[in-house]
């Protein structure tokens, strides 16, 4: 810890000056993009509230340590840390984001003392944390709220705490207790986690057999922490066998070696990026593309020094057992199961960079080729930011369900009193928007029966019948609209580029 | 033992099925136009001409398209999908150790290879990856190869290469594999030929082709070890075929006396196309060429231990009774040695005489029979130049142009004409475009998209020509000489260039561009750069070679194997025993010989029930055998009892019942099989 302690004036400042830029580029705008929040962020969102208001979450159980959500039962961490902000701010985007802008934040810091630790020099520790400061693929994923932001920060800091109880067994207590965390917060993290661990044992072995007696809070931690999984088991799998390469596919070994290498893609490092909208941006990598050669000549030094020094070889195994989580699952490559490879590859490429900055080539020569970094490296950055701030949020407002909250939020300005209101599930799980955005008294929505109908809106899949002569607003996709004498359509909600979501008619 | 492992794992990975990522090359010109955001972005709202200029610009989204199917040819999932795994951790090995020792230099090449596949040929880069882990494996294993490991390499590549897939590429046997091999079953059987002649000495009849004898005697044993099938007609050619390379490399070490040389000319012959294309089928010359080859080794051999000059004339006669286009060889190569080594067989007068006295009552009644009799002389005559009226119809209209004036009578002899159209087939056979690009016209001789062969043979032959007179190597005249006497036989015929009939030409040119290769090595400055750029050129020409070989080749070109044959064959056996006639049509030719090969017919039932007619050029044909009968179009109206049919499409009697159809690879019919009555 006493690289808190720093003297080197500069160092510091130029650590606070990344540590905003971080600040800034996870928490400015992050209300209007992401567009909107997505349906799983608004889950996370409405349990967080119905535990903070009564205890329970939407389906009644009392202070679960798995969420049923959607029926996946999410880990407990998912939605526990998002309630000091949401009782803060509130059920909106920022109560609901804050957590993972925040997390994402320090883990900056924290790769900044993880870096000193293995590689001990402070040039590649601030390389380090201002890689991953301005990195696309941690931006992507701390600007929004998922478990998977969580996991990576519990167990970096981890990792982190681990390496400072090698010195001093006490922070071994710690680290345990932050894998713990870590356990809990994401469904990739069951394989992770230990992974990480066991690869952490064997590669410090020796240190550990010498601290014996004091290993033994940190296992009881680690091994009550695994509890919540085991006690419930078979909906702990739930997840795992929907998506599990073992139980979809016939040459499950050859499947996951392709799902392992395809991380390693330069494709979908450096120019495609993960296919799926809300993990990438579209127009460039997961990574900046001059980081490619710096992530290979850091790569081979690592390789070649990594047999001096265990916290480097810890930073090998870190690299290499990072995509197996998502290899056992389809579909790969998928930037956010391989989420733990984002510290890694910005310790290694801050160690490739530093090795070019200390290379013996001439002065004029390396002054070209820092030259030729420098600008790629700053036209890639401008770019990312241009189509993430502009671009962005126009082309990928259908991946994050864009258009409930317009929807909703003008329905409720213009409803009567036990007007009925019928909502098209055309988009996926409606009633959660409904109860997020009109900020549904949880307890209400526990005890009632019929869960096919929340404050008056009733949902609905290719037909609405209409029970009585009453007037109804309904809210339906474009095509879903048929016409009718009396159809009066008194809202479309648009896209930001224009396409339209919802219909808003009133029969 | 780690070398016999390294090469199995070597072999396996090269024949791992290719598995390339598409590269649409139209991507390129499609991003011209900035696709993603024009000024009007298709998000939506208008933006500001500058920053769409600045963000989107063309070189930006071309780089990225570039880059998309740049990096497709680096992606670990492809790589080990090419290379096995086992291969991919060799690759990975192989970088990291370029990588880390700093030979930077070596990677060019490598960063410039994924730039093929715009150029529409992606195929070497994946065969670039499988080169590439190759590379690994040896520096895995620290193999520090010795001449005897790579001659143990070359061999099994050599063995490998004309061994995997004997049986299915080429596609199938045409007549004279055939031919080859039923008579050889037929002697294995009953000593005698398939038209009854004792063990014949100088011919075997066949179709009236008087086949020499020699290939269908080495098939006997591998037939009656593998029985009547595709593998063991063509395995005495194979076999032969890997001796021939092993004998390169013997003869290449007695003539130039380095084990280097001689290493690389026998991997060049191991990997050539043309020797490929021989070793692969039932080809008589290819068994010559080993004969041949063999004299000639043995004849070199023998200035040092002289009783050798009586085997290696025995080996010119056998060459001889091996293949047909060998007498015109022999001769000639013999007087090229005979002046070469002269003084040698001045010494050694005495063993000369004796195998000269062996040779020659070997060779009497060969002789006898290619001179003396129509049959021996017809085949010969049929093809020659010398038999065409041409250069006399020509000579006489221009002399009679001139009003037949004594001057023109010298200057129009038909004589120069005959000695101007010989020249001509001479000269063809060292046609660039034969030799390096197209190779044979006749597909069943060369795969035709590629030369007999390799480009990168070519600046090597130039330089082995250049070293070999400029070092004034020992045995130069005897190695050119080889050479340029070899298309002399051929010439005299009218198909020229003729891979088949020239093949005796070989190993030379490899001897030469491994001479060459050799010492441009010893020349060059840039020694690594000038291996890397020789291995790269032969590793894509010949992966392409291959490729064709086994993919496309057989596909294209499965009608001129007579592929179609053998499925009617299958077809027709079940039906057989119901059946009173069988109606096969000849108009692919020679359709009897299948029927005795794949049923198998034993040769005394074909005897008892054959029904043989001789035309007057000595062809012979079958017109039928027990239930078969072989017409070329039938009146179908006469015929009595149960009939089954074998025609191409359209003579099908239209009475009778469809029963099945054989289709080549091309999708087309060549035969429908039909039933009568139904």
């Amino acid at each position: 810890m006493k690289y808190f302690l720093i003297k080197d004036k500069l160092n510091l400042i130029a650590l606070l000056i990344i540590v905003l830029l971080a600040a800034a580029l996870r928490i400015w705008q992050i209300t209007g993009n992401p567009p909107s929040l997505f349906v799983d962020e608004v889950s996370n969102g409405y349990n967080t509230y119905s535990i903070l208001k009564t205890g329970r979450d939407e389906y009644g159980n009392f202070m679960p340590l798995t969420f049923r959500a959607f029926g996946d039962y999410n880990p407990a961490l998912s939605v526990y840390l998002l309630v000091p902000t949401i009782a803060i701010f509130g059920l909106n985007e920022y109560g609901v984001r804050l957590p993972s802008a925040i997390l994402g934040i320090l883990i900056v810091l924290i790769v900044y003392v993880l870096a000193l630790e293995i590689f001990q020099n402070k040039k590649i520790a601030l390389f380090s944390s201002l890689l991953l400061a301005i990195s696309p693929w941690h931006l992507q994923f701390s600007r929004y709220d998922h478990e998977a932001n969580f996991m990576l920060f519990f167990s970096v800091l981890g990792i982190t705490l681990f390496l400072s109880g090698i010195k001093k067994h006490t922070f071994l207590i710690f680290s345990a207790i932050s894998f713990a965390f870590a356990l809990n917060s994401y469904h990739a993290a069951k394989i992770w986690v230990p992974l990480i661990i066991i690869a952490t044992i064997f590669i410090y072995r020796k240190e550990l057999s010498r601290a014996k007696a004091n290993l033994v809070i940190p296992s009881t931690i680690i091994i009550i922490s695994a509890l919540p999984i085991f006690l419930n088991f078979k909906n702990s799998l739930i997840r795992g066998q929907s998506v599990s390469i073992l139980n979809n596919e016939k040459a499950p070994l050859e499947v996951f070696i392709r799902g392992y290498l395809s991380h390693l893609s330069p494709n979908f490092l450096f120019v495609q990026g993960d296919p799926i909208g809300r993990h990438s941006v579209k127009g460039i990598g997961q990574l900046y593309v001059f980081e490619a050669p710096l992530i290979l000549i850091g790569l081979i030094s690592l390789i070649k020094i990594a047999n001096k020094s265990q916290n480097q070889k810890l930073l090998l195994g870190w690299f290499l057992v990072a995509p197996i989580p998502a290899a056992l699952a389809i579909p790969t490559p998928h930037a956010l199961r391989a989420i733990a490879l984002i510290p890694a590859i910005s310790l290694i490429t801050a160690y490739g960079l530093f090795i070019i900055i200390n290379s013996q080539v001439g002065k004029i020569k390396k002054v070209l080729i820092l030259a030729a970094i420098s600008t790629v490296a700053s036209y890639n950055i401008i770019t990312y930011f241009h189509l993430y701030y502009i671009h962005e949020p126009n082309i990928k407002s259908p991946d994050w369900s864009y258009g409930y909250k317009q929807a909703i939020n003008f329905i409720e300005s213009i409803r009567e009193d036990n007007q009925i209101i019928a909502f098209t599930n055309y988009y996926g799980h409606p009633y959660i928007y409904v109860l997020f955005y009109t900020k549904h008294d949880p307890k209400s929505y526990q005890l009632d029966q019929n869960k096919e109908r929340v404050g008056g809106y009733e949902f609905f899949g290719e037909n609405w019948e209409k029970p009585n002569n009453e007037k109804a607003i309904l809210a339906r996709a474009p095509w879903q609209v048929t016409y009718n004498p009396n159809l009066k359509i008194l809202k479309s909600i648009h896209g930001p580029s224009g396409e339209v979501f919802f219909v808003i008619t009133e029969e | 033992m780690k070398i016999v492992l390294i090469t199995f794992i070597s072999m396996i990975l090269v024949f791992k099925h290719v598995n390339i990522p598409t590269c649409n090359t139209k991507t390129a010109t499609l991003a011209l136009k900035p696709r993603i955001f024009q000024q009007t972005t298709i998000d939506g709202s208008l933006q500001n001409t500058y920053l769409t200029r600045f963000f989107h610009n063309k070189l930006g989204i071309l780089g990225s398209e570039f880059g998309k199917c740049y990096f497709n040819f680096f992606d670990p999932v492809i790589i080990a999908q090419n290379t096995l795994y086992i291969g991919f951790i060799s690759w990975i090995f192989l970088a990291y150790k370029i990588l880390s020792l700093k030979k930077l230099k070596i990677l060019i090449p490598v960063l410039f290879f994924p730039i093929l596949p715009f150029l529409n040929i992606p195929f070497p880069v994946a065969y670039f990856h499988k080169i590439f882990a190759i590379i690994g494996l040896l520096t895995m294993f620290k193999i520090t190869l010795s001449s005897k490991h790579l001659l143990g390499a070359v061999l099994i590549f050599a063995i490998f290469l004309r061994f995997y897939k004997l049986a299915d590429v080429p596609i199938a046997l045409y007549w004279d594999e055939v031919s080859l091999g039923y008579n050889a079953y037929s002697i294995l059987k009953t000593q005698r030929d398939e038209h009854g002649n004792f063990m014949p000495f100088t011919n075997f009849a066949a179709f009236g082709d008087y086949k020499p004898p020699l290939y269908i005697y080495s098939a006997v044993p591998s037939i009656a070890i593998f029985g009547l099938n595709e593998f063991a007609v063509r395995f005495p050619s194979a076999f032969f075929g890997v001796l021939t390379v092993i004998l390169t490399y013997y003869l290449t070490l007695e003539l130039t006396a380095s084990r280097k040389i001689a290493l690389v000319a026998g991997l060049f012959l191991a990997i050539s196309p043309w020797h490929l294309q021989f070793s692969r089928g039932a080809f008589e010359a290819n068994l010559g060429l080993f004969f041949s080859t063999f004299a000639i080794y043995l004849f070199v051999k023998s200035t040092k231990t002289k009783w050798l000059i009586i085997p290696s004339l025995l080996s010119f006669i056998a060459a001889m009774y091996t293949f047909t286009g060998q007498r015109l060889f022999v001769p000639f190569i013999l007087i090229v040695l005979l002046i070469q080594f002269r003084k040698q067989l001045l010494n050694n007068i005495r063993f000369v005489l004796v195998a000269l006295f062996l040779a020659g009552f070997f060779f009497w009644p060969l002789y006898r029979f290619a001179t003396q009799t129509i049959e021996g002389r017809l085949r010969f005559e049929e093809v020659t130049i010398f038999r065409d009226l041409d250069p006399i119809n020509e000579s006489v209209r221009y002399r009679q142009t001139d009003n037949f004036t004594w001057w023109a009578d010298l200057i129009h002899n038909r004589r120069l004409n005959y000695l101007n159209q010989y020249l001509i087939h001479y000269f063809d056979a060292f046609n660039p475009s034969f030799l390096f690009s197209r190779g044979d016209v006749n597909p069943r001789l060369s795969v035709q998209e590629v030369g007999e062969l390799y480009y990168i043979d070519l600046p090597l032959i130039l330089a082995g020509i250049y070293f070999l007179f400029a070092k004034k190597q020992k045995y130069r005249f005897l190695i050119i000489s080889w050479l340029l006497i070899s298309p002399l036989g051929p010439a005299t015929a009218r198909e020229t260039p003729h891979a088949l009939r020239m093949i005796h030409i070989l190993p030379t040119f490899q001897v030469i561009a491994a001479y060459g290769a050799y010492h441009l090595y010893q020349r060059i400055k840039f020694k690594r750069a000038y291996f890397g750029i020789i291995i790269l050129f032969l590793a894509a020409n010949f992966f392409y070679y291959l490729h064709m070989y086994y993919i496309h080749w057989p596909k294209n070109y499965s009608g001129e194997w007579q592929y179609g044959y053998k499925q009617a064959v299958n077809a027709v056996k079940p039906l057989l025993s119901q059946a009173d006639n069988v109606f096969v049509s000849n108009y692919l030719g020679r359709a009897y010989i299948y029927f005795l090969f794949y049923m198998p017919v034993e040769p005394q039932d074909f005897w008892q029930s054959k029904d043989v007619f001789k035309d007057k050029f000595s062809f012979i044909h079958v017109n039928g055998f027990g239930k078969f009968r072989f017409v070329e179009s039938a009146d179908f109206t006469k015929i009595k009892g149960k009939s089954i049919f074998v025609m191409p499409q359209g003579s099908t009697p239209k009475e009778s019942m469809l029963i099945g159809e054989i289709k080549d690879l091309q999708g087309k019919t060549v035969f429908e099989i039909s039933q009568l009555p139904n």
